[in-house]
């Protein structure tokens, strides 16, 4: 599996940051967080996050993590 | 032995006839002690946190990474793990916590918790044991009860009244489930954040769901575990079709050691640190001040035949006796102090303070700062005093005062204690101003009234969701309910390839960089809900549009159009090439529900882009992905908003009965609430530290003053006699404790300097460094200093020159 992590998409509540986490993974997909600074808030902070958090995914598993998560049809 | 006891009843009977010295000197070093002992229980707790499992470092998170999903069946997989026994002696699974929310109610009590749903064997792989009750077995999955395990911590929230909760029915999303158990913290599995533990329905079959905790045979190492997993994990990439290298079976350890030292911390231990270290320059100056008071009895001894050493023995013998008694006292305090922490630590500094634990090891640390302050209190000023000549002792009483060396002496630790005490007070200072700050901080509307809702529905991948016809659905459920006034649905997404596009005044298209830019889809109830004002152009009206309209905040309007009325420009929520349809602005809104520095952790943003909303058309659609459709809604309550949360679960979940809901105060949505009682819990804890150690201060520069007024005695009453007035009596004290307490406000600002920033995290944006502030408390402490000096000052203007000279 590639180390290259590769951004996926951007969320703005800690709830989502912890659905998509878990729905990723449970597909087999690890992701890790950007930009989410619990700070004063703590770790089990659920709502929401001003400047969004980034979900990161390795990059062979891009794709397949992108028809997990909803896209705005343009 | 027989000199040790005369020792020892010398020092009983000392303190005894000194009992207020006694007094102060064991509160001091009992508070002092009990402060470090507690917060070294909570860091105790951080760093080695309390685990019940048995044998933890044997037991696993089996993790499978790769595409395998869809094409190996749960059974096939349940099967294939099973086959690795030789490995582990436990297998069982666990799934849910963090998201998985559900609401749980007992009598009037209610709460809104994580649960997991787990294997009837997980507890015993996990080799953890009932605080009270018992813990699932086969018969309990069997029996079709469905019962459920609570944490100790639920427990209290539901049963506070000590109330036993073992076979008492609660209630879990309106249905009731009988109460078998009750787990530790210690004991919580898979994390701190799950409250309800329950089995997977009756008719699951157990043997086809994979299992994800696994506890390792005894001798068998994760890397040898990992490589025969490996053998697994080859056959899952053939029956998947995949490359043998894309698909990995990987064991995470179940209890990690994830403690790091953050600077709040070494603020934390710097301040105790520092109160103690205060006490002890107290004591140190009190007990030396008692020493050279002490001369002529101490010159005595030596004159009739004690050694330096004996008298070193019996100074350290007193300490000693005053430390001791300061630890049982100190140790009492720290039990108290452990419980009262515990009842007032919020969630929301979980990061930086839990509930403190009572080990071997606090009773170890609680003896070494005891030792410590033996060694301080009593060592140095020990060997200071035994190395007077003692005829130069018996001497000096016949002369006009206290030399001036002992007095610089005092001086030295006075300054230390002003300076800890200074550095400590600023810190309070700062952590109180914020408290004040965010308490004051308002979101420009009512918040009491409005709940925020969270709903996670799932859907099957590529099932297109029509915004309009959601919101309707959801909408007139949650309207129908008696107490909602308002209501709105409203969904978050990201700007398309992270910019929006405008069209300038001059007719032309410019592309607008905007990386951290969400905006927020909504129904036209939005504001209404919210009660936020519409400054310029008009609200959303009440239906669909023909097109989709945008209504932006005040900022956002000076950005995107600086000389022109955005009312009536057009906007793209994507780059100047995405294909999203142009939206037409309809208004401005005064300010947006999430202002700026109130809500939500402050990161790095687009300067001045900060709300956008988007009315969206009929035809506007989202594609939704399997498990991952979330959309929120916020409601305004009639009355009783507590309410609210219980009645918007069960409302949501009735038209989705398969979403995962969460639903808050607006407030505790916003995080509002836990920063609030993050801020004001760190200002209390300061607060008392820093009163703590004023106190101290204030009470080492009194006995200091009070003693050097008492060994001038002489010299003043020469003074007096020779004319000089109350003033000059009093300004003669003064000097020299100002010239003090001045040296030590300038170690203090130079500490304050240097270690401000270990508080950055409870600052607002940065601000930790406030010299104006700095200076007030510099100048109240020295304010407090005088005052201290005072006390003893004006006293000895009373001095009588003619019983001053006669005493001797």
């Amino acid at each position: 599996m590639s180390e290259q992590w590769a951004l996926l998409t951007k969320v703005f509540s800690g709830l989502e940051v912890d659905t998509l986490r878990a729905t990723l993974e449970e597909e087999g997909i690890p992701a890790l967080v950007r930009g989410f600074g619990v700070g004063m808030f703590g770790g089990g902070f659920q709502g929401p996050i001003n400047d969004g958090a980034e979900i990161l995914v390795p990059e062979s598993a891009l794709e397949r993590a992108r028809n997990l998560i909803p896209e705005l049809d343009e | 032995m027989r000199l040790a006891r005369q020792d020892l009843r010398l020092a009983v009977r000392s303190f005894t006839r000194h009992r207020s010295f006694t007094a102060v000197a064991v509160l001091s070093l009992g508070l002092a002690i009990a402060l470090n002992a507690t917060m070294y229980s909570v860091i105790d707790a951080l760093v080695n946190p309390q685990i019940d499992m048995q044998a933890p470092e044997r037991l696993y998170r089996l993790i499978i990474w790769g595409d395998y999903k869809g094409k190996v069946d749960n059974a096939t997989r349940a099967s294939m793990l099973r086959t690795g026994m030789g490995l582990y002696e436990g297998l069982a699974s666990s799934s849910g916590g963090g998201f998985n929310t559900i609401g749980v109610e007992h009598g009037r009590r209610y709460a809104q918790v994580a649960r997991s749903v787990v294997s009837p064997n997980l507890f015993a792989v996990l080799g953890v044991h009932a605080m009270a009750g018992r813990l699932f077995s086969d018969a309990d999955f069997v029996g079709g009860a469905q019962p459920v395990v609570i944490s100790d911590r639920l427990a209290g929230t539901l049963f506070p009244d000590d109330e036993s909760p073992v076979g008492v029915p609660i209630s879990i999303d309106g249905t009731k489930h009988v109460v078998l158990g009750v787990l530790g913290r210690g004991a919580n599995f898979p994390g701190d954040h799950v409250d309800v533990w329950t089995l997977p329905p009756p008719t699951t079959q157990l043997s086809a769901i994979p299992s994800n905790v696994v506890r390792l045979r005894k001798g068998i190492a994760k890397a040898d575990a990992e490589r025969a997993l490996s053998v697994l994990s080859a056959r899952m990439a053939m029956l998947s079709g995949e490359s043998p290298k894309d698909v990995r079976i990987q064991l995470k350890p179940s209890v990690e050691g994830q403690f790091h030292y953050v600077r709040f911390h070494y603020a934390l231990i710097g301040a105790v640190v520092a109160v103690l270290l205060i006490a002890c320059a107290n004591l140190a100056n009190l007990q030396l001040a008692r020493g050279i008071g002490r001369s002529r009895e101490l010159a005595l001894r030596a004159a009739l035949g004690a050694s330096r050493r004996d008298i070193v023995v019996q100074l350290l013998v007193e300490s000693a006796v005053l430390a001791g008694v300061g630890l049982a006292l100190g140790l009492l305090l720290t039990f108290w102090g452990t419980h009262v922490l515990e009842s007032r630590i919020p969630p929301s500094v979980a990061e930086y303070v839990i509930a403190p634990q009572t080990s071997w090891r606090v009773l170890v640390f609680a003896m070494i700062a005891c030792v410590v302050c033996v060694i301080l209190v009593g060592l140095l000023p020990a060997i200071h005093v035994s190395r007077v000549d003692p005829n130069v002792l018996l001497k000096a009483g016949a002369g006009t005062g206290a030399n001036k060396k002992n007095r610089r002496q005092y001086g030295v630790m006075v300054v230390a204690e002003i300076g800890l005490s200074l550095a400590l007070l600023s810190a309070a200072a700062i952590v109180v101003r914020t408290a004040f700050q965010v308490r004051q901080v308002h979101v420009g509307y009512d918040l009491a009234p409005l709940t925020d809702t969270w709903v996670y529905r799932p859907a099957l991948k590529d099932t297109v969701v029509r915004h309009v016809a959601l919101a309707n659905e959801v909408l007139s459920t949650v309207r129908a309910l008696p107490n909602v006034a308002e209501a709105a649905l409203y969904r978050f997404r990201s700007v398309v390839r992270n910019a929006v596009t405008v069209i300038d005044d001059a007719g032309a298209s410019i592309e607008i960089p905007a990386p951290a830019v969400g905006y927020r889809i909504v129904t036209p109830s939005y504001f209404k809900t919210f009660g936020l004002p519409i400054v310029k152009g008009r609200d959303f009206l009440d239906g669909v549009p023909a097109e989709p309209e945008v209504i932006v905040d005040k900022a956002t309007a000076r950005a995107l159009w600086p000389n022109s009325n955005p009312v009536g420009a057009r906007i793209k929520l994507g780059d100047f090439s995405s294909t999203v349809p142009w939206a037409r602005v309809v208004g401005v809104v005064g300010a947006s529900e999430r202002p700026d520095g109130v809500v939500g952790p402050a990161l790095t943003r687009t300067p001045d882009i900060r709300a956008i909303y988007y009315l969206p058309v009929a035809s506007d659609s989202t594609r939704t992905a399997a498990r991952n459709f979330v959309y929120q809604v916020v409601t305004r309550a009639k009355s009783d908003p507590q309410r609210m949360p219980v009645e918007m679960l069960a409302s949501i979940r009735q038209l989705h009965p398969d979403a995962y809901v969460s639903s808050h105060s607006m407030e505790e949505s916003l995080g509002i609430l836990r920063r609030r009682q993050s801020h004001d819990f760190v200002a209390s804890t300061f607060m008392v530290f820093a009163a703590l150690a004023v106190s101290l201060a204030a009470l080492g520069i009194y006995g200091i003053v009070a003693h050097s007024v008492a060994e001038r005695t002489r010299e003043l009453g020469v003074r007096i006699a020779l004319g000089a007035s109350a003033r000059d009596v009093v300004g003669v004290i003064l000097r020299e404790g100002n010239a003090v307490a001045l040296a030590g406000v300038a170690v203090g600002l130079y500490l304050t300097k240097n270690t401000v920033a270990w508080l950055h995290a409870f600052s607002v944006e940065g601000d930790e460094y406030d010299a104006p502030l700095f200076a007030a408390m510099a100048l109240a402490l020295f304010l407090v200093a005088v005052l201290s000096a005072l006390i003893p000052a004006l006293r000895a203007t009373r001095i009588d020159p003619v019983e001053s000279l006669r005493s001797e």
